[in-house]
């Protein structure tokens, strides 16, 4: 069953673009420039899709806010995602962002880190520029939910690169979900939702409210973004099988590693061992053939399609009672929009 | 000597204390351990209601997600059940870690916002007001001097290896921490020569063995103040000391100027200087 | 300490278990032995070169120390750091304070620092209205230079305050950053304000190691570190905060210089070679200042061997069981190697004691004795208890002095028949000589004695029969310490006063104390102090050698504390110092074990000069067990632990052992008690022993 939505497109475009309007606000404009406040901007200006910004302004306005309410946590979620896509960048030696060469790859390590530091800082001003609209108490209640966000995204992170560090790879689908459920669903869609409906509802919502929707929905993105980077035609946002490049721990290379044969997980291990830089084309080559070999794709795919299926369920019991509007509709075609994607 | 086994001490289940803070939705093991047997039958009971809703919400589920992909079998449902676990799990250690926080008295835990909602023991401001708009006065006042700080930190290599742990990896343990780092006491000697007609101060940050080095204008933080251009920074002639010159013309606002001193080769930052025109 | 939390809870059990009868003793419920006492000084040296008297009165916490602690133990790290910066925010107010106060008057008119920051309660609006705020209150933070600037500093650290309690996990590296801009600032603002500014100086000190502290915590990412503080124990302490910025002015001010008094921390007892590992020492600080309950120290009201040994013994007779005194450890026999089965552990096979005494009746010895109600330890033996007790007191046995060879007989106790389990609780500085066949095959043993320091104290306590106030001294009962070497820390008694049986009461009670170097000895470590090295005049050379110090103390010192207590050109007053008519045993002899000596008596001769003070009392602690306990760098890890299982029927106690807490004091001892219970018995549970598991 696939709807191809027109709606979800066009209001991400439309939240994107106000979110990105009212970013630039935040971006410093005074030197350093070169070296600092230029590279700071440079991810948020490069776009994106938005959805995180979207989701939590589209949140907002379903629960009966006006979108400019929502505005400034939207903008600071877009600014700490790029700030943390800056650190990603680096851990995991990516070449390519969002269409262009990597912060890193363009001004080196430790220019690209200070930025990224600085834009995490910068991230939190909104949030207290927030107690002028929303009240003192509404806005320290999203700094606790973001606080809770930050710490859960950290800890996720840290799974996956101990398990890159480790050379882990004998990992089962639920560890790799866990990791996900922190490393990913908190940020992108989890936080972004709640914070969304406690401005919706000023603050008036249940300790752990749209959680299991924010978790399946956060879930089928990330395999289903894990899968693009796989078998996506164009260039999507970064280089094609840069997962395959960093190791990454997707839900294919663990089902890659379960099905092989011994001595294929030898070279699976001996592989994932060594540095990105020691890593061959052949090599990645060879990993990606034998996904295929062993209908890891397929089983992604499959899968991506069951955390559908259970975040529309999650979707009707938590936005059950919710009056119908344009808002409401996009959070439920988002999660058809999200697997569908390309 | 008696006939009787001689008596041996039991092994202890560990010989050393829990030092380890770091994973803070699991206190000690008298947290859970003391939190279960205490509550053990309410906490169960909680427990096996939560589990039976989320095996509710897995099963519908399931249903909803096989209208989906039209495939019925043993691997969606296993699949489901396993995701739907793991989120209760999750939902269950928030439970528990608020509670912890709750029966801490909402003061020591450093998360003892994530409860209830209200500041923990000790905030400073007599309002949540109060210190959001410190907050924004904070952030803005020291904005000059973040940007100067941001360059002064000792050396690239203590960016990298502190700035590594920030939000990524947990820090490892072992990693030597950059005991020759230079603290900001440490400076290169600098010879300044000022011409104004006012009382100006200057301060500079520069590591040791600097060379080949340029500082473009000294900017206010005020907008409307302009720029101060003539300054210039070269080596003095037989002494290989760094010699800044600056000229603050007459009718330069009073107020604080800051710059970044860079690597003329590699641009990059090598430290700041500030000069204060007093009114 | 407020923060003993094992000692006061076993204490208040013990006190419970007793029950003993308030109409008959007047120590009968816990708080009649203990009282609280928040008033706390070090001795400030001015730059002139004065001793100020440099007090703090520390408020009381909620609850009393033992009381049942939350189901876990509440300390963390991250916790301490929001501490330590709501100690940072509240002395940049006072600094800020003791600022205004000194401004002239006239200078900056109209300046209200409140309202030069902006500081409304108004609320903003929109963000273009917030942001005009923000730049005239900088633009007159600008203008009207330190004043304002310090009352800026202080909400830039309220902000890191709330940022502590609430963001505990921002990225690590800009917790760093801002540290590092509010160190610097504060350093840049502050420092030149501190010249011939007595008070102004002190609160920098303080302000200057807590940034010192916490940047040290964050840079060393000990709140993540699994080791907590022990990652740091091969730091000395200011070492490592000199690491973190510390300047020399702090790390020798007062409060530096009083943590180092506290734990005896000087090498080989040399007060110029100040010595502690920095982890133990932050751990102990961090504990003593943030976690005490009630107040911060409770002060005995009787000897320590009346209000706590006491009823200790007591309650253990009542348990059924039984004390072997005049039993002195000689050697502790491990079982051969070759008599092991294979896969056995090596275990005690026997214990070898020399017996000093016999009682007469061949009972059980009858320690304590009634003074007015409450039971007490005498500072001599009954000897009328003992069988040959008359010779033995004609010949002076002295039985607590490590050098007293003379015994009625030995006994060995076997494994099996006699005893099942050992707990070694002796002092460190007697386990070379005891535990010679642990140290000599097992090499943790070897490196425990070899790298885990002792350090002799000296004492002496005098009573005047005149009051503090009299004195020069008009503050309430305090105690100070980082005042001179030797006697720098002074302990006010004046609460024993009424415990004394005087014909003509004393008016006031001093008791001094510090670190003894071992002159004679060749270093402090417990390894070389054995029998044979140290001749029995050893003990009275270095008594004599702390009667003179006390004298030199008295006669030069004393001064900068009492004031009233010196001549008018000079020298110490030696008729204040009153003599006992009768031998009485001084049930007040400060906070020392049995063994000190009593106040002689003298006829009523009005000895005027400095021979007054022999009739007073001092104490050279330099038998070997009595030494206390070090943490010197990189030695933390030599120590064991009561629940190391080697030897199967074996766990040691005291506060030499790895007991969590690792410092010389009450509750490090307490706590390893309790550990080495687990280790015997099962109970009670580790996480029952409060702050052992700590980061």
């Amino acid at each position: 069953m696939t709807v191809t939505s027109t709606l979800v497109p066009e209001i991400l475009n439309e939240y994107g673009a106000m979110t990105r309007a009212a970013l630039r606000d935040y971006l410093p404009a005074r030197e350093p420039r070169r070296h600092l406040y230029d590279l700071v901007a440079e991810y948020p200006l490069r776009g994106g899709k938005m959805m995180r910004s979207s989701l939590c302004i589209a949140t907002a306005c379903a629960l009966g806010a006006h979108p400019h309410d929502a505005l400034d946590v939207a903008v600071s979620i877009e600014l700490l995602h790029s700030a943390l896509l800056i650190h990603d960048d680096i851990e995991d030696g990516s070449e390519q962002r969002r269409g262009r060469p990597t912060l890193h790859v363009e001004h080196g390590v430790p220019l690209a880190l200070n930025a990224g530091d600085t834009l995490t800082l910068v991230s939190l001003r909104p949030l207290l520029e927030n107690h002028g609209r929303l009240g003192g108490d509404l806005a320290m209640r999203i700094v606790q939910e973001t606080e809770r966000m930050a710490l859960l995204s950290a800890e996720g992170q840290a799974m996956e690169l101990g398990w890159r560090q480790d050379n882990l790879i004998a990992l089962d689908d639920a560890d790799y979900l866990r990791m996900v459920l922190k490393k990913t669903c908190w940020l992108a869609t989890i936080y972004p939702i709640r914070a969304g409906a406690l401005i919706g509802t000023r603050a008036a919502i249940a300790a752990e409210a749209f959680i299991r929707f924010g978790f399946f929905l956060g879930a089928t993105f990330q395999i289903q973004d894990d899968l693009l980077n796989l078998v996506a035609d164009q260039s999507y946002g970064k280089e094609r099988d840069g997962d395959l490049w960093e190791g990454k721990r997707t839900l294919m290379l663990i089902r890659l590693f379960r099905e092989s044969e011994p001595a294929e997980r030898d070279r699976l291990a001996a592989i994932l061992g060594t540095e990105r830089k020691e890593r061959t084309q052949d090599d990645v080559a060879w990993m990606r053939a034998q996904m295929d070999r062993y209908g890891c794709i397929e089983y992604a795919r499959r899968y991506a399609h069951r955390m559908a299926g259970a975040a529309l369920h999650e979707y009707s019991l938590a936005f059950g009672g919710i009056r119908e509007s344009r808002d409401k509709r996009f959070l439920e075609e988002m999660v058809t929009w999200v697997v569908e994607r390309n | 000597m008696s006939d009787r086994p001689r008596v041996r001490r039991k092994e202890p289940e560990r010989t050393a204390p829990i030092r380890d803070w770091s994973n803070m939705f699991r206190g000690p093991g008298a947290q859970d351990a003391a939190a279960r047997s205490t509550d053990s039958d309410a906490a169960g009971l909680h427990v096996n209601n939560l589990t039976a809703d989320g095996v509710a919400n897995g099963s519908a589920a399931i249903s909803a997600s096989t209208a989906q992909t039209g495939l019925v079998n043993e691997e969606a449902r296993a699949g489901i059940e396993a995701a739907y676990r793991i989120i209760e799990e999750h939902l269950q250690e928030g439970r528990l870690a608020a509670e912890a926080q709750r029966g801490r008295g909402g003061g020591a835990g450093p998360t003892a916002f994530a409860t209830a909602g209200g500041p923990g023991v000790g905030i400073a401001a007599d309002s949540i007001q109060e210190m959001v708009a410190q907050g924004i006065r904070f952030y803005s006042s020291l904005a000059p001097l973040w940007a100067s700080l941001v360059n002064s930190i000792a050396s690239a290599a203590v960016m990298r290896d502190s700035a590594a742990d920030g939000i990524s990896a947990p820090p490892i343990a072992s990693a030597p921490m950059p005991r020759r780092s230079a603290t900001t006491t440490s400076f290169a000697p600098v010879v300044i020569e000022i011409a104004s007609t006012r009382m100006t101060r200057v301060t500079v940050d520069l590591p040791p063995h600097v060379q080949n080095l340029t500082i473009g204008g000294l900017l206010a933080l005020e907008p409307e103040k302009p720029p101060l251009r003539e300054i210039s920074l070269t080596i003095e002639p037989g002494s290989n000391r760094p010699l800044v010159r600056i000229r603050v013309p007459e009718s330069q606002p009073p107020g604080a100027y800051s710059g970044v001193i860079v690597d003329g080769e590699s641009g990059e930052p090598r430290g700041t200087l500030t000069l204060r025109i007093e009114a | 300490m407020g923060f003993y939390e094992n000692a006061f809870r076993i204490l208040r059990e013990c006190y419970a278990e007793l029950n003993r009868d308030p109409r008959k003793c007047r120590m009968a419920d816990w708080r009649d032995a203990f009282a609280p006492e928040p008033l706390i000084g070090v001795m400030d040296r001015s730059q002139s070169g004065d001793w100020l008297p440099w007090l703090a009165l520390f408020p009381p916490a909620e609850g009393l120390p033992g009381d049942p602690v939350a189901k876990h133990n509440p300390f963390s790290i991250a916790s301490y750091l929001a501490r330590l910066a709501t100690m940072l925010r509240m002395t940049l107010a006072g600094a800020q304070k003791h600022q205004r106060e000194a401004e002239p008057a006239g200078a900056r008119a109209g300046t209200n620092p409140e309202s030069v920051t902006g500081c409304g309660k108004k609320r903003s609006t929109s963000s273009s209205e917030s942001g005009d705020e923000i730049a005239a209150a900088i633009a007159r933070l600008f203008k009207y230079g330190l004043l304002a600037t310090i009352a800026g500093l202080g909400e830039a650290v309220a902000l890191l305050e709330g940022m502590l309690w609430a963001l505990p996990k921002y990225p690590t590296n800009i917790i760093i950053r801002l540290l590092g801009a509010v160190a610097s600032e504060a350093r840049r603002q502050i420092e030149p304000l501190i010249d011939n500014d007595d008070e102004m100086r002190r609160m920098w000190e303080v302000i200057d190691l807590t940034l010192a502290v916490m940047t040290g915590i964050v840079r060393f990412g000990l709140a993540t570190d699994p080791r907590g503080f022990d990652a740091i124990d091969d730091y000395e302490l200011r070492e490592w905060l000199r690491l973190n910025g510390a300047s020399e002015r702090s790390l020798d001010s007062a409060v530096m210089r009083g943590i180092y008094d506290l734990a005896f921390a000087y090498k080989d007892g040399d007060p110029n070679h100040p010595n502690q590992a920095a982890g133990c020492a932050m751990r102990g600080s961090l504990r003593m200042f943030f976690t005490y309950r009630g107040a911060f120290f409770w002060r005995m009201q009787a000897a320590m061997g009346d209000v706590v040994f006491a009823p200790f013994y007591e309650v253990l007779k009542q348990r059924g069981v039984t004390f072997n005194f005049f039993h002195r450890l000689a050697h502790l026999k491990l079982v051969e190697v070759s008599a092991l089965a294979p896969g056995e552990r090596a275990y005690v096979e026997a214990l070898d004691f020399d017996v000093q005494a016999l009682t007469r009746d061949g009972g059980e010895y009858q320690p304590l004795m009634d003074v007015r109600g409450l039971p007490c330890w005498p500072s001599q033996p009954d000897f009328s208890q003992l069988a040959d007790g008359d010779r033995m007191r004609q010949e002076g046995w002295d039985f607590e002095s490590h050098w007293e060879g003379r015994k009625a007989a030995t006994r060995t106790l076997h494994v099996g028949a006699d005893f099942d389990f050992v707990v070694l609780g002796v002092g460190l500085g007697a386990i070379p000589e005891v535990a010679r066949d642990l140290t000599a095959r097992d090499q943790r043993w070897h490196d425990l004695v070899t790298h885990v320091t002792t350090v002799a104290t000296q004492a002496f306590q005098i009573w005047m029969r005149e009051d503090m106030a009299t004195l020069g001294w008009p503050q309430r009962q305090t105690a100070v310490s980082a005042f001179y070497h030797p006697f720098d820390t002074w302990a006010d008694m004046r609460h024993l006063v009424s415990e004394e049986s005087w014909p003509v009461r004393p008016r006031a009670i001093s008791y001094f104390c510090s670190a003894l170097p071992d002159t004679e000895l060749n270093g402090g470590s417990a390894e070389q102090s054995t029998a044979d090295s140290a001749p029995k005049n050893y003990a009275v050379r270095q008594r004599e050698q702390v009667r003179r110090n006390a004298v030199d103390f008295l006669s030069r010192r004393i001064k900068h504390l009492w004031p009233g207590a010196v001549r008018p050109h000079g020298g110490f007053r030696w008729e204040l110092l009153m003599t006992a008519h009768e031998a009485a045993h001084p049930a007040s002899a400060g906070a020392l074990a049995a063994g000190e000596t009593a106040a002689k008596s003298v006829t009523p001769a009005e000895d005027a000069g400095e021979s007054r003070f022999d009739t007073q009392f001092w104490t050279a602690n330099v038998n070997p067990s009595d030494r206390y306990v070090q943490s010197p760098p990189k030695t933390t890890g030599y120590r064991i632990s009561p629940l190391d299982n080697t030897y199967d029927n074996l766990t040691v106690a005291g506060d030499w052992t790895a007991c969590g807490l690792n410092v010389g004091c009450v509750e490090a001892a307490v706590m390893s008690g309790r550990l080495a219970a687990h280790a015997l018995a099962g109970t009670p549970a580790l996480e029952e022993i409060v702050g052992y598991d700590h980061p």
